[in-house]
């Protein structure tokens, strides 16, 4: 069996994960690796939502053009 | 007795017996009325309707203020500080809503009373309605931004009742929890609705299905449900709806609501039901004269609705969404 793709997900509300309850403490963002099956089912809902982490990747980016020069 | 009958807004004749007399046919031409029935609808048995006592209404809603302590014994001795005792309110405005009938004024009149074709536009026009009514009740019901924080689940991919990861009591109690722990309901009080869809997977549940096998084969039913989980009445209903292409789908998909309803229309008790303040008033069936617009020859099916889209007590109600694979 091939091993699915995983990626970072935010939870957004009271979500079940295989037999676990999971839930984003008030002020509190959670953030988890889900399946990918597992993680789009939840963002079809409503509950979760894919972390896109561009500007994270744009810092690195500028930060080794620095380091060029 | 003497009817009269009109021909875009002329009098043409005043009985049927003149009319054919006239060798005018005074049969329609065609008589194609299906009717869906739909029956009772879910969300019209979950949330109550409010009766609007005027044209600009307020409707109160009960908040948490209901549970803290108060200083009654102040009240004693001084007018009441009505300010802590007040509802938040939420006015709403009066909207008008008509439907034609497929069936202009002529043909009604000209149709023969044995056909009852008036009484079949007015079946036909309410059910139009009512499946209105319906869709906006659902669409509340199934939006999870409708309830309160924690009042929601959503079940991931392989943990739906009727797959291997499924539990659905362990669902169902966990949300039963939620709601009782807001507002001091205790479980047997909770209903529980489930889409067809829904209930066709609590009755595959496999940790369920594994400890009946052992003493009978016959499939569960909604009360064996009800003792399995521990909540009030589990009950369920499947309508629904046709979109444009004719395609015919559950209004309800496949979710589960909980929710706490006394059943007393207009009266928001203690408990905090869960209320939709959509009041509407429909005539009856064929349309009364005021509504019958001489310039078009048509006959209007009108009703009135105070459109008041939420749900006001959204603490005493949870939704389960993904409940089957």
């Amino acid at each position: 069996m091939s091993e699915n793709k995983t990626q970072k997900y935010q939870i957004l509300s009271r979500v079940k994960i295989g037999s676990e309850y999971f839930a984003p403490e008030d002020g509190e963002a959670l953030f988890m690796d889900l399946d990918d099956r597992v993680g789009q089912s939840l963002v079809e809902q409503g509950a979760a939502k894919i972390v896109v982490e561009k500007v994270a990747k744009v810092a690195e980016k500028d930060a080794d053009k620095s380091d060029k020069k | 007795m003497s009817r009269i009958i009109q021909f875009q807004g002329q009098r043409a004749a005043e009985s049927h017996l003149d009319n054919v007399q006239l060798n005018i046919d005074p049969i329609v031409t065609e008589l194609v009325l299906g009717q869906p029935g739909p029956g009772e609808m879910p969300g019209a048995r979950i949330l109550k309707s409010v009766t609007a006592p005027a044209w600009n209404f307020q409707y109160r809603q009960n908040d948490l203020n209901r549970l803290k302590r108060f200083d009654t014994e102040r009240g004693m001795r001084q007018p009441i500080k009505t300010g802590d005792f007040r509802y938040s309110m939420v006015s709403a405005s009066l909207k008008r809503f008509s439907f034609g009938t497929l069936r202009d004024v002529d043909e009604l009149q000209n149709a023969h009373p044995s056909l009852g074709l008036r009484e079949a536009c007015g079946r036909f026009s309410k059910t139009i309605v009512d499946m209105d009514l319906e869709r906006r009740r659902r669409d509340l019901l199934v939006t999870a931004g409708n309830y309160d924080t924690g009042n929601t689940l959503a079940i991931s991919a392989g943990s739906e009742w009727d797959s291997a990861g499924g539990d659905s009591k362990s669902d169902i109690r966990a949300m039963l929890a939620v709601i009782s722990g807001k507002t001091g309901l205790r479980y047997n009080q909770i209903s529980v609705f489930l889409s067809d869809k829904s209930l066709q997977a609590a009755l595959e549940d496999p940790i369920f299905n594994a400890t009946r096998s052992n003493w009978t084969a016959d499939t569960a039913d909604e009360q064996a449900l009800q003792r399995y989980w521990g909540s009030g009445p589990v009950w369920s209903m499947n309508p629904v709806e046709a979109d444009d292409n004719g395609v015919v789908s559950p209004m309800y998909g496949d979710v589960a609501i909980l929710y706490y309803n006394s059943g007393i229309a207009g009266v928001d008790t203690m408990d905090g039901d869960l209320t939709f303040a959509c009041d509407f008033k429909y005539n009856g069936g064929v349309a009364s004269k005021p509504f019958y617009n001489d310039l078009v020859t048509s006959w209007m099916f009108p009703w009135t609705a105070y459109d008041y889209p939420a749900i006001t007590t959204n603490f005493s109600g949870a939704l389960i969404t993904n409940c089957a694979a």
